[in-house]
Order: C-alpha cells, then structure tokens, then sequence
C-alpha cells in the first residue's frame, strides 16, 4: 500500500491541508513549530488509531472545531484505491461520543486498520532509545506487537488496566480497607495476559534479532575504524528473574504461566508494602550489546545510533514480513510500510543520514520532516518533492532545477 | 465567569456538571432556557425534582421504581420465572435485555462494578442483598450478566465465589459481545446470542 494523498480537515493547527507523498521520498520543511510533526502525527493517528503525543483525543482538534477528519488515500500494486477516513470529536462532544473510522466507507474499529496500511514512526527522541528509561525500550516493542499482533495490541491495552486496578487494590490491602483475597482474580489476569505478552514480546525480539546484524552491519558500512564492529545481541529481560523457564522454551505462553505465579507469590508482601504491580510485562526490558558488552553503558554516542538506526530498519522490516505470505519471502513492496521521519537527519551526521535514508526507501514510502534542507542528504536534495508548512498552510515547493 | 448575571452563571456551571455536558454546551442550553417559557421551564424543574423524589430502589431487585410501585414492575409480575435471576451493572443494562425478549425471569442490579480504581469494592455494590435474596428462597440459576469488561468479570468471579453453594446454577453470559463493551449498547441479536451461550461458571 502506497499513501498517494493525505487531507486533513480542522486537525490541529490546520483548518485544511493536502499533501501529495511521493511513491519514494517526501520531504515536509518548514520552522520548528510550524506544524510539520502535525502532519506525521495525524498518518499515525490514522493508522494506529492512537496519538504518540495527545493525551486525549479532542487534543487533535483544531481550537473551536466540532471535530477533526484525517484522510489518507491508498493505493496497492495495482493502483486500486482504497480510503480510510478518521474523525475525531471535539472536546464539546464528551466523553461519549467515540472517533470513527471509515474504511472505504465501512465503518472500522479505530486500530483494525493494520491490515491495509501499516506505519513506523521514528522521532528525534528515540535517539536516546539505548540510553533511556526501560520504558523507552518496551514502546519500541510494543509499537511493533501493536501493528502485527491484533491479541497482543489488546493485551495491551488490558495489562495496563490490570495494573492499574491492581495497584489500586494493593493500596488498598495496604491501609487495611481491603481483603488480600481480593487479589485473586487480578493476579489471573495479571499472569494470563502478562504471559501471553511476554511471549509476543520475545518473539518479536527473536524477529528482530534474526534482522539486526546485517542491518547493522549495513548503516555501519563506511564508518570510521572499528566503530561499526562487533556483533549486536538482543535480549529480552523479564521480570520474573530466575523463575523464567529455559531459553529454548520461552515463547510459549502457557510455560511462562506457572513461573510467573510462583514469582508473583514471592512477592506479594512487598507488593503491598510498595502498593504497586512488581512483575509483570511492565517491568520488563530489553537489553541489547555490541560485542559483548552493554550499550548503554559501553558503546559510543555514534555506535549507539547505528544500533538504533538498524533496530528501526529491522521493524520496518519486520512490519511488511507479516503482511506478506510466508512464501512470497520479502520484497512484496505492496506490503511496505510508510516510514515517518520526525526531524531525526538533524541528530545524525551527514554520512549515516544518507546511508540510512537509502536503507529506509528501501524499505518504505518515507516521509521526512526538516527544518534545516541542509540536514537533507545531497544527493536528494534536488531530486525530491519538497513541501512547505508556514502558519497552519502547507503547500508544494517549487521544484529546485 | 465574567460579565454573566448570577443565575445564568450558576445554571451554566450546573449543566457543565452533566456527564458529556462541556463548556460551550452548557452555555448553549442555558440560553436555550432563556429563550424558553416560563411554563417550559417550570416543567422541566419539576421532572427533575420528581426523578429524585418519585424514584427509589425496589426492595427485591434494588432496580429504580416508582416510589410507591415496590416490589418494582418485574419483580411483581407474578407471570414472570421466580426462579432465575439475572445479575446486571445498571438499570439501563434491564432495559437493553428487557427489549430482546430472551430472559423471562426476574433480576438484580447491582448499581455498579468492582472497580479499585475508583474505590469501588465488593461492599459497594448491591451484593449482600443478591446473598440474603438467593438465601431467602429457591433459586435454580443465577446468570451474571455483567458487562464483558474486566471491571464486569471481576464483578462476575467474585459473585460466582458469594453465591456458590447456595443457588442450584451460576452462570455467565456468552462472551459474544463486544470487547470491552457495554451491555447497553449491545445490538439485540448479540445480546440474545451471548444469553443462549450461556455457561455454567468454572470455579477455581
Ligand atoms: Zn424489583
């Protein structure tokens, strides 16, 4: 699926706009604040039905604007269109009334939308993916199961609530106002959905281990000495310490299970002295090194963002692979994803910038913020659609001969 | 608020207190009652002041009735299967199974779901009356209609646990309905279907 029109009506700083993407590259330049990221944010929106940025969807309104309506214009390999329509209520419509989505016409759940079109979006802030909190590391995880894993994008959504409600009920048990009994019926929805979680979530880590040394190998290729060398190992660190069952046997949900209620059991007390959720999904990270060492804390600034520019390009890869039949192995480009990229050329120098933009074409349809041109690898910068935002107005530069 | 009389400020912030009632609704109302007559007005005061005073909770059921209709309209209708009771959330949740036609039985409304969250736990919701009822008579099947949520199934586990031993059946409805959903926006045909897929509840 290429994303051949992008409209927006009444979306945040835009009373309306259009965009034409190219099938290859788009570059979208402007002024910082001048609403560039706007326009990414609403592709995502659209497709995964979720804002990276607003914490409630009226947000994405235009001030004063009864609703917003995002429209992105499909088409496959061959060139049948296809439609999907997004429109979110206003902030005067309450808490009742839910955005819709359209595809075609049809009405669609907001986030079944993963079968026709799929989205990476990849922002200045994952530069510190490494470096950062665990919780940076288990967004990056969950923002792959949540486009090719309908179960796991649910659990999602149920683990959070699971935790939540069972924090709130440890509190409770804490300050006596509350039987510990009571616990049970969590603790099963804690252990049935984390395990299944933690099993999307190793699988995925297994997908992108299977990816990452040749696309290492690949954003690294001309770096200076022996910074690109050594071999990249991904590892998923779970919660449940030494109750996690052998290596070989961890995807399996079920086995993860019995482990996770034994570790659950030992932790209890602690648990309400904390009154907070200790195991689980959410306290999970993912561990990854270069060369046999930790990367946060060993590798250098530009091997970390080699790391982090491979581990993109694997879930881009890893996106379209699940879209594809088994079989048909790889370059379906029907089933590329678009990839979104906010402002990141500005944080890499010239030389992994372009090697990372030929990897991501590759790839992907690729959008790109700017707001310096110059961030733009030369030999783009004359070959591509350049589109301008300036105060909410967003319009094709001319073409530079 | 500024530059706003008294009266038409303090119905704008009692509107705004309505669920999905926002700011620029709330005002719009308000001038909408400006605009009406006195006689509109005077009506609509008096419906409002009447659902509080007029409605209480049926002593059987504890669904809303008529203040002087206790035992509630279901729970009098002597036509009506003494002997199945099913278990809701809300009154509205009657009204949605009511209109499919499926259940014949009587019920009970709980007023609400286990929720820690919200500080709501199994000593706020009407659960000891659904005990001291089931205790009082003879009752075949008791059918946790509570919304396929994870509020609702904790509601559901927890009564099923209250209630075993002392009823011939519990059970809980099909899980046919949409994820995460409300009962009282089911459509009628999934509602009927998750009633017949019915099952008997497993305790651990
Ligand atoms: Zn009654």
């Amino acid at each position: 699926m290429r994303l051949t029109r992008l409209s927006l009506e009444q979306y945040r700083s835009y009373a309306a706009a259009e965009l034409h993407p190219d099938p290859g590259l788009t570059i979208i330049a402007g002024p910082n604040g001048a609403g560039k990221t706007n326009l990414l944010e609403a592709i995502w929106v659209a497709v995964t039905g979720r804002s990276n940025r607003a914490a409630a969807d009226h947000e994405l309104v235009r001030h004063g604007a009864p609703w917003a309506r995002i429209r992105l214009d499909l088409s496959d390999e061959h060139l049948n269109p296809s439609r999907v329509e997004l429109v979110v209520p206003g902030v005067e419509a309450g808490p009742e009334v839910r955005k819709r989505l359209l595809v075609n016409g049809l009405s669609r759940r907001p986030s079944s939308l993963t079968e026709t079109v799929r989205a990476v979006l990849f922002r200045p802030e994952e530069m510190l993916l490494l470096v950062g909190p665990p919780s940076d590391r288990r967004r990056f995880l969950d923002g792959i199961l949540t486009q090719s894993d309908r179960r796991a994008a649910r659990d999602l959504v149920d683990l959070a609530r699971v935790v939540a409600q069972r924090n709130a009920l440890l509190r409770a048990i804490r300050a006596d106002e509350a039987q510990p009994a009571q616990l049970d019926f969590w603790d099963e929805q804690l252990v049935t959905i984390g395990s299944r979680l933690m099993a999307a979530r190793v699988a995925v880590v297994a997908r992108l281990a299977e990816r990452i040394g040749a696309l290492h190998a690949a954003v690294a290729a001309g770096d200076e000495g022996d910074e690109g060398a050594g071999e990249v190992r991904l590892e998923y660190l779970d919660s449940l310490r030494d109750a996690w069952p052998e290596r070989a046997s961890m995807a399996a949900a079920g086995e993860l299970e019995g482990p996770f209620r034994t570790r659950l059991a030992e932790v209890r007390q602690k648990e309400i002295w904390n009154g907070s959720t200790l195991v689980g999904p959410h306290r999970d990270d993912l561990r990854v090194e270069l060369a046999g060492r930790d990367v946060a804390s060993h590798a250098s600034r530009g091997q970390q963002r080699t790391i982090i520019l491979a581990l993109k390009l694997a879930e881009t890869e890893l996106l379209a692979a699940d879209r594809n039949s088994a079989d048909t192995g790889g370059a379906d480009e029907t089933a590329q994803p678009v990839v979104l990229l906010d402002d990141v050329f500005s944080e890499l120098d010239a030389e992994r910038a372009a090697r990372a933009l030929e990897l991501l074409m590759q790839r992907g349809q690729v959008l790109v913020t700017m707001a310096d041109l110059s961030t733009l690898p030369k030999r783009h910068r004359h070959s591509v659609a350049v589109w301008q935002v300036d105060a909410g107005q967003l319009r094709l530069a001319p073409r530079v001969a | 608020m500024a530059g706003l009389i008294a009266p038409v400020a303090r119905l704008i912030e009692e509107f705004g207190k309505l669920p999905g009632v926002g700011q620029k609704t709330a005002q719009r109302l308000t001038y909408h009652m400006l605009r009406t007559s006195a006689e509109e007005a005077r009506a609509l005061a008096a419906a409002l002041v009447a659902v509080k005073e007029q409605v209480g909770y049926c002593s059987v059921c504890c669904n809303i009735t008529e203040r002087d209709v206790d035992p509630c309209s279901i729970c009098g209708d002597a036509r009506r299967d003494a002997l199945r009771i099913c278990v809701v959330e809300e009154p509205l949740d009657v009204l949605a199974i009511e209109r499919t036609g499926e259940f014949h039985g009587r019920y009970h409304v709980l007023h609400g779901a286990i929720s820690p969250m919200d500080g709501i736990g199994p000593e706020r919701i009407r659960a000891r009356e659904l005990v001291l009822r089931v205790s009082d008579q003879e009752i075949d099947e008791v059918i946790l209609a509570t919304n396929p949520n994870l509020e609702g199934e904790a509601t559901a586990m927890y009564l099923a646990d209250l209630l075993s031993g002392k009823v011939g059946s519990v059970t809980r409805i099909a899980r046919g309905l949409p994820v995460g959903g409300d009962l009282e926006y089911a459509d009628d045909v999934t509602l009927i279907r998750s009633f017949q897929g019915r099952r008997q509840v497993e305790r651990a």
